[in-house]
């Protein structure tokens, strides 16, 4: 999705489903919560002081800390390419001057800022280190807080802004201590597990690289404000993805992939499944390669579960985030609209961080408490097709004037409503044959060749600014042509999905009667956060695809080395 | 029949090179090809290399290919106030490959297309981790792909950008250089990380003892490893190479809001050569209590006069100054009309001129392993061209006789003189000093020289001259510090940014010294040397590591090389300086926790 960063001009893409790959090092065992308490006497210092002493004063600070601790191991050809721990505590300090009603948050003109001064810690508990950086930090934060306030007071007077809603809500302090599982470190199990996998090329010369990645991540957080609250949570990341990438003769790249995701690596499939996915990925990419370029086309389709469950992220989810309601440079799709049908009846839509697993999957966008401290819990956004409610962060909108536990962040932004687990419920449930059936009366109806069936997908895009379209693609990577005659469906590539929310959403015809799990990690103004889509597989009656920006260049020159071409014998 | 083979891959021409007159091989040099024909990495790249014979059919052909890998393990510890950030611990093999089509008189190279690759990049730029000759060759393959189509558009490019523009006196793009067979053990170094994790954590430890500075790092960076490297002309070279930085950055606020940083580096090709904990806290101590000084220093006012040098503050400055302008550099080829910003080196054409006094000369000598008991950064025995250096006496009597070259041709300078010590852009690297040794003929003592600051002070009836002891160089700053003096220098009518005099005095003439800030140097340039009137006789070595960056900023970088520079105290006949006039931020409303108990 396009949407403006921090700094207002520069323009973001938004991406589900890419991986975030952490950096490397070496980790220690967790440390206690020493860390508490000294953010929390730094804080009360730091907020006492500046409220005596400082003008424009602040009203509220928060300070989080993200631990995290990261393992990452790639391999390709049954040689490890990459392996790396690391080890970092990030902090982040937010700062409201003014008041609830009118602080330095306030947007105008859609321009979007930060405060938050970030910084590491040292993962020692050192109270002298850690509460130096903090006041440093705090400083700076302030700083830049208190600028923008004077600045906006001054704006305010000569521009409009119609809200007329105050910037922040009013919520409980909460205090809560959870136990945080220690990090399952990885490597010494998936070593050999991944180089053994990394070897499946099955001989295929399509193949240019075939890559095996786990990544692990553990984090903890640790927040605190100065309303009292003080949180400490946390929970581990593991994802092993495979990816082969190939170019086809006419210089279109190809790129296969498919990845599992757990809360620890110890509940990824074992290396059975995994080995059959390398075999698919790998085949995939051989028949792609042979295939031709498939054309512009529009007609029904149906979506597999992964592949919808992206397309509503998208289409939909970006829709309902909280901050775009009130944003007057933003399309706001559904900003009027509460109470009133936006999807058809069937189809109601629920955000749960709440759910750690369906459909067997471990879930990616869980949470205990979002980043501005406030309890995760299951908002059912969409009820038999019906607005109920927006994603909210601590920012007030019309009738509601309370967080439902969205706001969420990556460490040195400042956070924003976000999607956690969006669930697709649906009342039209058809088994997959049926669905397939109904696939092939529209075709016949509309006179069309030919349906099609998206497979997998990796993520998409979209849209939701005002002077941008009001439009969304999603990158399918497996795509057939399904024919009403009964001939096999046929492998195509080099497409992509577009289309227009609002024009989207009256197409679905029928889902099917299994839930399928899209773990990713979604981008947006508030950066990179780990969610989940879970979806049935959707028939619409009307997609659209576009060919695929096509490079030109050629494969490589030489044939791949081999062993008789001399070297390995020298 | 294998043996054979092995010489057609050097491309026939290593042996022929290398043997005597008699035509054969000495021992040494078949030991090392023995070993490289056991080494996967050499095999490997070998393999490759003569596999681009293949493309004999296309219209290009390369005519010059090379291949390089800097395996090292990468150590890296910080800490502040006696806490330690994680260590980081890391393998890395990057590659560095080159692909050159036309000819040595015209090729791909130094052009601003030289790096544009339109295709789809599908090498990851390392060799992997592990494996065996398949793998490597794997990686090798695509790689050695995409620097020929690259080669192939950037001639095309360059070719075209040159179209009917003709340029005077055309240089060539690539010297000759003799074929090298340097085949060592490779590395086999092990890091104590604990060890240095709390050597790290004591040093920082020092500055809690000075609540003025706000912040405080110490950093060690530890990589050791071996570099491979294979080119089509029968170079083959694996050695080992390790690098040890230590460094320490620190900052304050003074009164009025100047923020002043602050900091120490140590380089050495040995970690066991680096300074011990004593050594290391007392430094750490002196940049403690030089900030806490610096609080309270007076502003200092311009200045125009005598400026005295001691040998440390000597010996970075010239690191500074003369380290990187005696780097022969050359401008890249551009489309016509469109304005590079590239800056010509100031000895460009001053070949056989004097450059200082001519009882002053400048010597680098990669050779040099230590003086004086200190051992020295700059040691190297292959280039990252494979082209082996020597000792080169660069400034002979305050004459200029020759500049710092890799292979690229440069007016006045015949060949390389293996210095190409820093992967540079454009498919050209980056000339480096290594140990540079500047030689007073003529010298006295340096109470004598200070004598002297103090007669000249007199004479020209002053207030005071001034006395450096202490650069901010390699710079202490951040990226933010730098931009910002970079933008000082525009403002102030140009010239070269010069780091920041750290330690710098006022001395009366009745010989009393006093701290002071906020000063900066104007048009201290090249120029400037040849107004030197004296050096003392007592020497200091000083090390740094270079990374091609203005200032050497300090934890910049991806690529870094030791350099050592042996200087004495030097005295300027007149140098300018002036006070830095910016508005200062005010310091911050909470107190530091440090002082809040």
């Amino acid at each position: 999705m396009l949407a403006p960063t921090c700094r207002g001009a520069l323009a973001a893409l938004l991406v589900l489903g890419w991986i975030a790959t952490p950096g490397a090092g070496r980790a220690q065992a967790p440390a206690g919560d020493a860390l508490l308490p000294l953010l929390r006497a730094e804080l009360d210092r730091n907020f006492g002081e500046l409220k005596k002493t400082a003008n424009p004063a602040p009203y509220f600070i928060s300070y989080l800390v993200v631990e995290e601790r990261a393992e990452t191991l790639s391999a390709s050809l049954g040689a490890l390419t990459d392996s790396g721990r690391s080890h970092r505590r990030l902090f982040d300090c937010s700062v409201r001057v003014g008041s609830p009603e009118f602080d330095n948050f306030k947007v105008l003109n859609g321009e979007r800022t930060r405060f938050t001064a970030t910084a590491q810690l040292p993962v020692e508990d050192d109270a002298l280190a850690i509460r130096n950086l903090v006041w440093r930090q705090t400083d700076r934060s302030w700083r830049g807080a208190a600028q923008r306030y004077i600045q906006i007071k001054a704006r305010s007077q000569v521009q409009q802004e119609g809200s007329g809603l105050p910037e922040f809500t009013a919520e409980e302090p909460v205090q809560s201590r959870g136990e945080v599982a220690k990090p399952a470190w990885p490597a010494a199990d998936w070593g050999p597990r991944i180089k053994r996998l990394s070897q499946r090329t099955g001989g295929e010369a399509a193949v240019l690289n075939l890559s095996i990645a786990l990544s692990y991540r553990h984090e903890i957080r640790t927040f605190v404000n100065t309303e009292g609250s003080e949180i400490r949570h946390g929970r581990g990341f593991a994802r092993l993805t495979i990816m082969a990438r190939g170019k086809a003769t006419d210089g279109q790249d190809v790129v296969t992939t498919e990845s599992f995701e757990a809360e620890d690596a110890a509940k990824l499939p074992n290396e059975n499944v995994l080995g059959e996915a390398v075999d698919r990925v790998v085949k995939s990419l051989a028949g792609q390669m042979m295939v031709l370029p498939a054309e512009p086309y529009v007609g029904p389709a149906i979506l597999s579960g992964r592949a919808a469950g992206v397309f509503f992220h998208e289409i939909f989810g970006h829709r309902v985030e909280g901050h775009r309601q009130r944003d007057e440079q933003e399309g706001q799709t559904f900003a009027n609209s509460l109470g009133e049908p936006v999807l058809p009846e069937f189809l109601s839509v629920v955000f749960d961080p709440t759910k750690k697993n369906m459909a067997g999957t471990d879930l990616h966008g869980w949470y205990d408490f979002d980043d501005e401290g406030v309890p995760a819990r299951p908002v059912t956004v969409v009820e038999k097709g019906k607005l109920r409610e927006f994603l909210m962060a601590r920012t007030p909108l019309p009738n509601f004037a309370k967080s439902n536990g969205h706001g969420r962040k990556q460490p040195g932004l400042e956070a924003l409503p976000r999607q956690s687990n969006l669930i697709v419920q649906s009342g039209k449930r058809v088994s997959e044959k049926e669905l397939r059936a109904m696939l092939i009366a529209e075709i016949r109806r509309q006179g069309k060749p030919y349906g099609l069936y998206f497979d997998q997908v990796t993520g998409g895009y979209t849209t939701t600014q005002r002077r941008g379209l009001q439009a969304f693609t999603v990158i399918p990577l497996v795509v057939y042509q399904v024919f009403p005659d009964g001939r096999p469906d046929r492998l195509v590539r080099g497409v992509d999905i577009v289309g227009t929310p609002l024009a989207s959403f009256g197409k679905i015809l029928a889902t099917g009667d299994r839930d399928e799990v899209f773990n990713g990690y979604c981008g947006a103004e508030s950066g990179s956060v780990p969610v989940s889509a879970v979806a049935p597989a959707m028939l619409v009656s009307e997609i659209e695809v576009q060919r695929k920006p096509a490079p030109t260049d050629r494969p490589p020159l030489l044939r791949r080395p081999q062993a008789l071409d001399g070297g390995a014998g020298l | 029949m294998k043996r054979r083979e092995f010489w057609y891959v050097l491309g026939g021409l290593l042996p022929v090179r290398l043997a005597g007159q008699d035509g054969q091989l000495t021992a040494e040099q078949k030991r090392a090809l023995a070993e490289a024909q056991r080494d996967p990495v050499l095999t490997a790249m070998l393999a490759e290399i003569r596999r681009m014979g293949e493309l004999r059919t296309m219209p290009e052909i390369p005519y010059y290919i090379e291949v390089g890998c800097d395996d090292a393990q990468i150590y890296t510890v910080s800490a502040t106030l006696g806490a330690a950030f994680a260590p980081q611990s890391r393998r890395v093999r990057p590659l560095r490959v080159q692909v050159r089509v036309g000819s040595p008189q015209f090729d791909n190279t130094n052009s601003i297309f030289s790096d544009m690759y339109s295709g789809t990049r599908y090498d990851s730029g390392q060799l992997p981790l592990e494996g065996g000759v398949m793998q490597y060759r794997h990686a090798l393959w695509l790689a050695l792909d995409r620097a020929y189509k690259t080669a192939v558009e950037g001639l095309g490019r360059k070719s075209a950008a040159l179209q009917g523009v003709s340029v005077q006196e055309p240089l060539p793009d690539l010297a000759p250089a003799p074929p090298t067979l340097l085949v060592k053990p490779a590395a086999q170094g092990k890091i104590d990380g604990d060890r240095w994790r709390d050597v790290v954590k004591k040093a920082s430890a020092e500055y809690r003892a000075y609540p003025a500075v706000t912040t405080s790092n110490v950093d060690l960076s530890l990589s050791s490893g071996t570099v491979f490297f294979v080119n089509s002309a029968g170079t083959m070279i694996r050695t080992p190479d390790s690098v040890a930085i230590l460094q320490t950055r620190a900052g304050c606020q003074a009164e009025d809001g100047m923020v002043i940083y602050d900091g120490g580096q140590w380089v050495a090709s040995d970690p066991g050569k680096l300074p011990g904990e004593a050594e290391l806290a007392a430094a750490v101590r002196e940049v403690g209590e030089r900030l806490t000084a610096l609080t309270k220093a007076p502003l200092g006012k311009s200045y125009a006069g005598p400026v005295l040098f001691e040998p440390r503050a000597a010996a970075q400055l010239v690191g500074e100054v003369l380290g990187s302008q005696l780097c022969a550099t050359r401008r890249p080829v551009a489309e016509p009309g469109r304005t590079l910003p590239f800056a010509t080196g100031e000895y460009e054409s001053r070949i056989n001129s004097r450059v200082l006094p001519e009882w002053l000369s400048v010597i680098d000598d990669p050779e040099a392993r230590e003086w004086e008991g200190t051992a020295l950064a700059g040691h190297y025995e292959a280039d990252l061209e494979g082209v082996r250096p020597e000792r080169l006496t660069v400034i002979e009597k305050g004459v200029l006789k020759t500049l710092l070259t890799t292979r690229q041709p440069v007016r006045g300078v015949a060949g390389s003189n293996g210095r190409a010590r820093l992967p540079g852009a454009l498919g050209v690297k980056m000339p480096r000093p290594s140990n540079l040794f500047v030689e007073a003929a003529e010298s006295v003592p340096l109470g004598e020289l200070r004598g002297r600051l103090l007669t000249m002070v007199r004479d020209q009836q002053k207030e005071f001259g001034l006395l450096v002891r202490k650069m901010d160089f390699p710079s202490a700053g951040s990226l933010d510090d730098l931009r910002r003096l970079g933008q000082r220098v525009a403002r102030g009518g140009g010239g070269r940014a010069i780091s920041l005099p750290l330690g710098i005095y006022r001395v009366t003439p009745d010989g009393r010294e006093e701290l002071v800030r906020g000063l900066r140097f104007r048009g201290l340039t090249t120029r400037s040397f040849r107004d030197i009137v004296a050096a003392s006789a007592e020497r200091a070595a000083y090390h740094y590591v270079d990374n091609g960056l203005p200032l050497a900023l300090m934890g910049a970088g991806s690529y870094v090389v030791g350099c050592s520079v042996v200087a004495p105290g030097l005295l300027f006949e007149e140098l300018e300086l002036e006070a830095i006039e910016e508005e200062f931020p005010d310091r911050p409303l909470v107190p530091p926790p440090a002082t809040a108990g």
